[in-house]
């Protein structure tokens, strides 16, 4: 071997070295970031007249907090709401049990039931879009409204 | 033989992490928090809780995966890597070696 081809293929071996190097720590911010990010979780939905949205469960034998608004960020159609509320997904009750706010000054939102169509709370401005009971371990968010309905729902466990 | 397989090995088990980091989940995070951008369309299911544990479970056996990996292969590639070094640290240990034998001669 010459020695600018043995030159070339040390270089060769230290650019390698580089890139996995780089690679690795690469690896570890985003799993250190994975990691270190709170167990919260914001889901969007996008409903349109009547229809509801899928299951959301939330995390079993455990008060999470839910925080459910109406954004109006998608479009200018978004009746602006904002509520607040704990909900414990009990496999002991085998059922929802929840305690909140409802949106708009609604007042206390308080109940438990497995029953699916439930009313929980409304998340929007006009009491028209509301979180609904979908099963003993889960709920959904239901449009009642004749239009388009945009939002967030947030859980933190 | 044995250090063809050994580095074949680590180089296996670095791109394994790579892999389990590339098909993971990928949650978003913004914020300070996961986010599920797709809007949630009816007749799916979410379970935030099983999402965001299998995403740090995912995330974390990338990380030990690829840095155990990473740091086989620097050991592996030391002499390639580290050539000088190791060679005059050879070197100034057989000057010792030499020395002492010459003493024990004497």
């Amino acid at each position: 071997m010459t020695p600018e081809n043995h030159r070339f293929v040390r270089m060769m071996q230290f650019v390698l070295a580089a890139i996995v190097a780089v690679t690795t720590i690469a690896v570890l911010t985003h799993a250190t970031e994975a990691v270190a990010t709170a167990r919260r979780m914001t889901v969007n939905y996008s409903l349109g007249s009547g229809s509801s949205s899928g299951n959301i469960t939330p995390a079993s034998n455990q008060p999470v907090t839910i925080q459910a608004d109406q954004t109006g960020t998608v479009c200018g159609c978004d009746d602006v709401g904002s509520s607040l509320m704990t909900v414990v997904n009990s496999s002991v009750d085998r059922e929802l049990v929840w305690n909140g706010f409802e949106s708009n000054g609604g007042g206390l939102t308080a109940g438990f039931s497995p029953s699916p169509g439930t009313h929980i709370m409304y998340i929007d401005f006009g009491h028209l879009v509301d979180l609904e009971v979908s099963s003993s371990t889960s709920f959904l968010v239901h449009n009642g409204s004749s239009n388009t309905a945009n939002g967030t729902v947030t859980l933190i466990w | 033989m044995i250090r063809r397989w050994r580095k074949s090995l680590f180089w296996a088990v670095f791109a394994l992490g790579l892999l389990l980091q590339a098909f993971g989940p990928h949650l978003k995070i913004k914020d300070s928090g996961f986010v599920v951008t797709t809007p949630l369309s009816a007749g799916t299911e979410i379970r935030p809780d099983e999402l965001v544990a299998q995403e740090r479970r995912m995330q974390l056996l990338s990380a030990a995966l690829t840095l155990g990996g990473a740091i086989g292969l620097a050991l592996c590639y030391r002499e390639v890597l580290f050539g000088r070094r190791s060679a005059r640290h050879d070197l100034v240990g057989k000057e010792h070696e030499v020395s002492n034998t010459s003493e024990t001669v004497k």
